[in-house]
C-alpha cells in the first residue's frame, strides 16, 4: 500500500508534467488542444534519437526539445489560432483542427519512425534503485519527481510571481477586460500555448522511461489522460493540475496494484465520475464556457 | 472635424450575420464632454460601445479619435491611445487580487501618471485591496471594473451601465466619482437606463433605437421628443 501511494505521488507529479500545459493552453484560448499528447511523444522521440545518435543525455533532450518545441508552439500558436478565433464556431473549429494537426503528426512519426516501440535501454539513470520513505523504487522515478516538481515550480513562478504571469492569469480570468486593459492577447497566448507545449514535450523526454517506450500513436491516449487529469483538478486553472495529477497518479498505482487489468479505464472513469459529481472539478470555482 | 471633438463616430454599421445592430450610427464627442447615451434594450448601445473600444469590428463607417482612424484597431491599442471602458457586467480577474487587477492594467498602460494607491483610494476599495477579486459584490466589483479602467489613465471613458444594480446611495457615490473624472478633464460616453443617474453625470444624451440615433439634445427635451415618446411608450 506505501509502496503504491509512494510511487503514486511520483507518476502524479509526472502525469502533472505532461497535464499541464493543456490546461495552460485551455485557459488563455478556450481551446481544448487534442494534439498535445503528440507534443508529449515528440519530446520522448527527441531524446531517443538524440540519445541513440549521439548519447545526448535525456535530461539535456528534455531541455533542448522543450525549448525547440516552445518555439515551435509559438509559430504554430500565430499560424492557426488566430484565424480561428475569427470564424463564427472557434471552439468546434478548434475541435477538429487539432485533432486534424493530430493525426498529421502521428502519420508522419509512423512515417519517419516506423510503428515500433522505442525507448532508451540503457542505464542512463543507473542501476540502482533508490530508498524511498522505505521504499525500493527505480531511480529514474526520482528523478522524474524531482524534474517534475521544478518544472512545475517553475511555472507557479511564471504564473504568480511575474508581469508576464500576471497578464496570463489576467487573460484566463476575461479575455475582454483584459485585452482593453492594455494587454496584447496575441502575445500572451502564444507564449503561454509555446510554454504548455514545451512542458508536453519535456514530459515526453522522461516518457521512454516511465511510459516504457514511445510509439507514434501514444499522443492520442496521452491527451485522453491529460485531459482527464485537468477536469480532475481544475479545468483553467493551472495549478489545480498538480492536484488531478497526484490524484490520478496515485488512483493509477492502486488500480495497478490492486486491479491491473482495470487501470486502462481509470481516466475515463475519473472523467464521467468528476464530469457528473462535481463538472467544475475538485479543486475549481466554477465551470468555464469552452 | 471641429479642433475640439475628441472622438468622431461617422456612418458606423456593425451587423452579426443578418442582424444589423448598428445602421449607420454618427456622434462626435467634444473635449471635457460627458455625452449620455439612451435606449431600449437592443438599441445597439453596447454594441457601439464595443465597436469604439475595439472589441468589435465596424461592418461599415469610420471611428476616428483624436484625429487618429481607430475603427478596427484591437482593444489594447485603443487602450494604449487613451480610450477605456468599463462593462455591464464586470468580470474582473477573479484570482487575482484587487490591487494586482489595478496593477495589470497600469502595468500594461503606456501613458499612466496615477499610482495603484490613489486609484483604489478613490474608489473606496483601499481596505479590501489584498481580497481576490472573485469575492467582491457587485457594486464593488463595478467599482474595481472603473479602476481598472482608470489604471490605463484614460482621456476618454466608455461607461456601460455602471449604475445597474447598485443601490440608490452608491449611485450617488458613483455619480460623484464619474464628476470628480469628469473635473479632472476626462471625457465621457455613458450608456444608462437610469436617467436620474444619467441627468447627474452628462450634458447632453443621445437615444438610440433599433441601431439608429433618433434624438441628440438635453435630457429633458428628449421626454417631450415624439420619436423618443414613441419608442419608450409605445406612441
Amino acid at each position: 500500500m506505501l509502496y503504491a501511494l509512494v510511487a503514486g505521488i511520483l507518476f502524479g507529479l509526472y502525469y502533472a508534467l505532461i497535464s499541464l500545459g493543456l490546461n495552460l493552453s485551455f485557459g488563455v484560448l478556450r481551446m481544448v488542444n487534442l494534439a498535445h499528447g503528440d507534443f508529449v511523444m515528440i519530446g520522448g522521440f527527441t531524446a531517443v534519437v538524440l540519445y541513440s545518435s549521439w548519447h545526448v543525455h535525456p535530461l539535456v533532450s528534455l531541455v533542448l526539445g522543450a525549448a525547440a518545441v516552445f518555439v515551435v508552439g509559438i509559430a504554430l500558436y500565430y499560424l492557426l489560432v488566430p484565424r480561428i478565433a475569427t470564424t463564427k464556431d472557434p471552439e468546434m473549429i478548434s475541435l477538429v483542427l487539432f485533432f486534424g494537426l493530430s493525426q498529421v503528426i502521428e502519420a508522419l512519426a509512423v512515417i519517419h519512425f516506423g510503428n515500433n516501440e522505442q525507448s532508451i535501454f540503457d542505464p542512463v539513470f543507473g542501476t540502482q534503485p533508490v530508498s524511498l520513505l522505505g521504499q525500493s523504487l527505480p531511480a529514474v522515478w526520482l528523478v522524474s519527481g524531482l524534474v517534475s516538481l521544478v518544472a512545475l515550480a517553475l511555472v507557479y513562478l511564471y504564473l504568480y510571481r511575474s508581469r508576464l504571469g500576471y497578464s496570463t492569469r489576467a487573460v484566463m480570468a476575461s479575455r475582454e477586460e483584459a485585452e482593453v486593459s492594455g494587454i496584447n492577447l496575441h502575445r500572451v497566448s502564444a507564449i503561454a500555448f509555446g510554454i504548455g507545449l514545451g512542458l508536453a514535450a519535456a514530459a515526453g523526454a522522461l516518457a521512454p522511461f516511465m511510459l516504457g517506450g514511445i510509439t507514434p500513436d501514444i499522443g492520442t491516449g496521452l491527451t485522453t489522460t491529460a485531459f482527464a487529469v485537468i477536469v480532475l483538478g481544475s479545468l483553467g486553472n493551472p495549478m489545480g493540475t498538480i492536484a488531478g495529477g497526484l490524484i490520478y497518479g496515485i488512483a493509477l498505482m492502486l488500480m495497478q496494484t490492486y486491479l491491473p487489468s482495470w487501470a486502462s479505464l481509470l481516466p475515463y472513469v475519473l472523467l464521467l465520475l468528476v464530469l457528473l459529481v462535481r463538472p467544475s472539478g475538485l479543486f475549481g470555482r466554477q465551470v468555464r464556457s469552452a | 472635424m471641429s479642433s475640439d471633438v475628441m472622438l468622431q463616430v461617422a456612418a458606423v454599421e456593425k451587423s452579426f450575420g443578418g442582424f444589423q445592430a448598428l445602421r449607420g450610427v454618427s456622434l462626435d464627442v467634444a473635449q471635457g464632454q460627458a455625452l449620455g447615451l439612451v435606449g431600449p434594450n437592443g438599441s445597439g448601445k453596447t454594441t457601439l460601445i464595443n465597436v469604439i473600444s475595439g472589441i468589435y469590428r465596424p461592418s461599415a463607417g469610420h471611428v476616428r479619435f483624436l484625429g487618429r482612424q481607430i475603427g478596427g484597431l484591437t482593444s489594447d491599442r485603443v487602450s494604449h491611445l487613451g480610450i477605456n471602458r468599463t462593462f455591464q457586467v464586470p468580470k474582473p480577474f477573479g484570482s487575482l487580487t484587487v490591487r494586482q487587477n489595478v496593477d495589470v492594467a497600469l502595468s500594461h498602460s503606456r501613458r499612466s501618471r496615477r499610482k495603484a494607491e490613489d486609484i483604489l483610494a478613490f474608489l473606496d476599495l483601499a481596505a479590501m485591496q489584498d481580497r481576490e477579486a472573485s469575492s467582491l459584490n457587485t457594486a464593488q466589483q463595478k467599482l474595481l471594473d472603473l479602476g481598472r479602467a482608470l489604471a490605463t489613465d484614460p482621456r476618454m471613458l466608455l461607461v456601460d451601465e455602471l449604475g445597474a444594480g447598485l443601490s440608490p446611495a452608491d449611485l450617488d457615490i458613483v455619480a460623484a466619482k464619474l464628476n470628480a473624472l469628469r473635473q479632472e478633464g476626462i471625457t465621457m460616453l455613458v450608456v444608462e437606463h437610469l436617467l436620474g443617474f444619467l441627468a447627474k453625470v452628462t450634458d447632453d444624451v443621445i437615444v438610440m433605437n433599433a441601431g439608429q440615433e433618433i434624438f441628440y439634445g438635453k435630457l429633458e427635451a428628449a421626454a417631450e421628443d415624439p420619436k423618443v415618446v414613441e419608442v419608450f411608450l409605445g406612441g
